[in-house]
């Protein structure tokens, strides 16, 4: 799916139509490029069409530019005054896809997760609000990240003290290695579960980051 | 050949954002799969020219968006009316019932008749 997204001809494509929305609003511009490059992805995903008879079906980037003016109408010409567009031409540097959810609030949102609450107690709240406010992860991964574990690292050492039985003497047999950080609790214990969030949050960092290029 | 296109393109231009509400209904409907609707009825040339305005009733308050999961990975936007889309889709409806009969019936009339 994202394979034909990024194939230089529909970067170049959609390159065409964001130099003609230039003029518009941000916010504007993004939802119809957002739509087109859905719609790209999902006839490829769909097959049965090669990426040159979705484009030409999607119309030249003019048309779609004057759309914005009046729908499905043939302009005149261009809205802007750029050289008609060329299917087919040689591929050039694409500006980067803008998205909805960027790079910078998939990777916040999986560090506050962790590690939030250890800012004054509420960082992990930011961070869980992050996640079900982004775009790029599915339900079930926002629930998957949000109850697993709550309160990020803390909330796994909590838990795990009410899992674990009351910390008992060592003895020269049997010797508890207590972690530094949670004073009476094995240091298994301690690494097992401080894992458990930090994975999470990784995966939702990498899953998060490979869809940055799919949608916004 | 030429006319029947500028005929085709000027009455498009005043139907089409009814046609997407029409299309869209009483479901929730993909984007792609309202371009494939409208241009399987001959409604939309250039199904590109369908974003621009979904943008535009959106900004309206007559389309609204949500994000559902799909099996293909990646969140898909869906496509819902508004109250204030289902009421104006209404209002088209009883406006278009009445103006397409109008013009039938004109066509078919004799010219240069007294109505």
């Amino acid at each position: 799916m994202n394979h034909d997204i990024e194939a230089p001809e529909v970067r170049n494509y959609l390159a065409a139509i964001e130099a003609r929305l230039a003029q518009l609003p941000t916010e504007q511009s993004e939802e119809i490029m957002f739509g087109v490059r859905e719609h790209i992805a999902e006839a490829t995903e769909r097959g049965g069409q090669s990426t040159s008879e979705i484009l030409a079906g999607l119309g030249s980037p003019d048309d779609i530019a004057a759309g914005v003016a009046a729908p499905d109408v043939q302009a005149p010409g261009p809205v802007q005054q750029l050289p008609p567009y060329q299917f087919q031409q040689i591929p050039q540097a694409a500006p980067a896809p803008r998205h909805q959810t960027s790079t910078l609030w998939v990777v916040a949102t999986t560090i506050l997760l962790p590690f939030g609450i250890l800012l004054a107690g509420v960082g992990w709240l930011f961070g869980v609000a992050g996640l079900w406010m982004g775009t790029r992860w599915k339900v079930w991964e926002k629930v998957m990240g949000t109850v697993l574990l709550p309160g990020g690292i803390v909330g796994a050492q909590i838990l795990s003290r009410l899992i674990t039985l009351p910390p008992r003497a060592p003895t020269s047999e049997n010797p508890i290695v207590v972690g530094p950080f949670f004073p009476g609790l094995p240091l298994g214990w301690t690494i097992a579960v401080t894992c458990i969030p930090i994975a999470v949050a990784l995966y939702l960092l990498v899953v998060g980051l490979r869809r940055g290029t799919k949608q916004p | 050949m030429v006319l029947n296109d500028t005929v085709s393109t000027n009455l498009r231009k005043g139907v089409l954002e009814y046609c997407v509400l029409a299309t869209i209904g009483d479901g929730e409907m993909y984007g792609l799969d309202i371009a494939n609707g409208l241009q399987s009825r001959g409604l939309l040339t250039s199904e590109g020219t369908l974003y621009p305005l979904l943008a535009r009733l959106r900004r309206n308050g007559l389309v609204e968006t949500s994000w559902r999961e799909s099996s293909q990975g990646a969140p898909r936007r869906y496509y819902t009316l508004t109250e204030s889309g289902q009421q104006s889709l209404a209002a088209f409806a009883e406006v278009w019932e009445t103006f397409s009969a109008s013009v039938t019936d004109t066509l078919n009339s004799t010219t240069g008749g007294t109505p």
